[in-house]
């Protein structure tokens, strides 16, 4: 018993040894344990208890079914890329509104500007931003090729001033 | 890592997770979102797990730092002090609380919460002091230094409950 004693004092100083902790836990896992430590099995037994919780079952996704999750850079890269062919399409001076001399007119952070070759210059700097995004965050990975085989910022300006052209024609 | 790996050398450890998560978060439903929310993520992250030396004091680490996020964002919304102290209860709650075992459970989720994750780790997952002071990133004396304050701390609440028990019981003989 004096060594049970002993031990409870070592124990709650935390310096207990891990052999020295098996006998305290033995002891206290008997029925007929000494009146006096009696107050101290409900710790020991709540030990015991809270060992027997288990976790959720987690069920592990199907590798076959899996969608290749995209890393936030590249959801950055395309916002860029789509923020910029917005801006192309904003380039468009189709708008009914115009009220300029030349009938051109977009408007770029909420500011009206009405010069066709600063807008398109600002059009063209987004775009190399964004290919640099790409260039930058992807190149040490394999990702890179097939994204930029994707979203190839200069063939999507390409096709989309092509169009421009077309609908500016077809208005003249 | 390929399911089968992730089985074996992630999965085994997932009742010391939520038994952790629990212990931090002290509620069954945040526990249960909070276990899910990081076997997700090393389920996404698994190449990465191939390299680990020691995957059970990382997956430890990870748990509580995602518990301890939990707790931060619940504190800046409701104000809940995770190290809220001890109020003894009185005899009305003594009366309630009549499995002691229930009780001694609930006065080791009343501990600050560096306490109750080391007693926890100490004797409930039997874990050494030195994968201790590795998940809670202190030194190993300092592991030391707080479970003892733990476990002294439950001392006095076990003897300060048997007294009042005591009281208790003498009113009504």
């Amino acid at each position: 018993m004096e060594n049970i004693d002993k031990l409870l004092d070592k124990y709650f100083d935390g310096i207990t040894s891990d052999k020295e902790e098996i006998i305290l836990k033995e002891y206290f896992s008997k029925e007929d344990i000494s009146p006096q430590h009696e107050m101290y099995k409900p710790l020991f037994s709540a030990f015991e208890r809270e060992k027997q919780i288990v976790a959720p079952k987690f069920t592990i996704p199907d590798e076959r079914n899996e969608k290749k999750s995209l890393p936030k850079r590249i959801w950055i890269t395309a916002a860029s890329v789509a923020a910029a062919i917005l801006l192309i399409i904003l380039l468009n001076p189709l708008s009914k509104n115009a009220k300029t001399e030349n009938n051109y007119l977009v408007y770029i952070n909420g500011k009206e500007i009405t010069n066709q070759e600063k807008a398109q210059q600002y059009a063209e700097e987004m775009f190399m931003k964004a290919e640099e995004i790409i260039r930058v965050s992807y190149h040490p990975f394999e990702e890179t090729k097939a994204i930029k085989a994707e979203m190839d910022a200069d063939k999507i300006f390409n096709d989309l001033s092509v169009e421009i052209n077309n609908i500016e024609s077809i208005i003249q | 890592m390929d399911a089968q790996q992730f089985q074996n050398n992630i999965l085994c450890y997932s009742d010391k997770l939520y038994r952790m998560a629990l212990s931090i978060l002290r509620d069954e439903n945040m526990s249960r979102d909070a276990y899910q929310e990081l076997m997700t993520r090393l389920w996404e992250k698994r190449k990465q797990l191939e390299k680990l030396e020691n995957p059970r004091a990382f997956l430890l680490t990870s748990m509580r730092n995602l518990c301890i996020d939990l707790l931060r964002k619940e504190r800046e919304s409701e104000e809940v002090s995770p190290n809220s102290e001890y109020i003894a209860p009185n005899p009305h709650q003594l009366a309630e609380q009549s499995d002691s075992v229930s009780f001694i459970c609930k006065m080791i989720d009343s501990l600050p919460e560096m306490q109750r994750t080391i007693v926890r780790m100490r004797d409930v997952e039997d874990l050494d002091i030195s994968e201790i002071a590795e998940v809670m990133q202190i030194t190993e004396n300092a592991v030391m230094v707080t479970l003892s304050r733990g476990r002294k701390k439950l001392r006095e609440i076990i003897i300060a409950h048997q007294q009042n028990e005591r009281k208790v019981y003498g009113k009504y003989r």
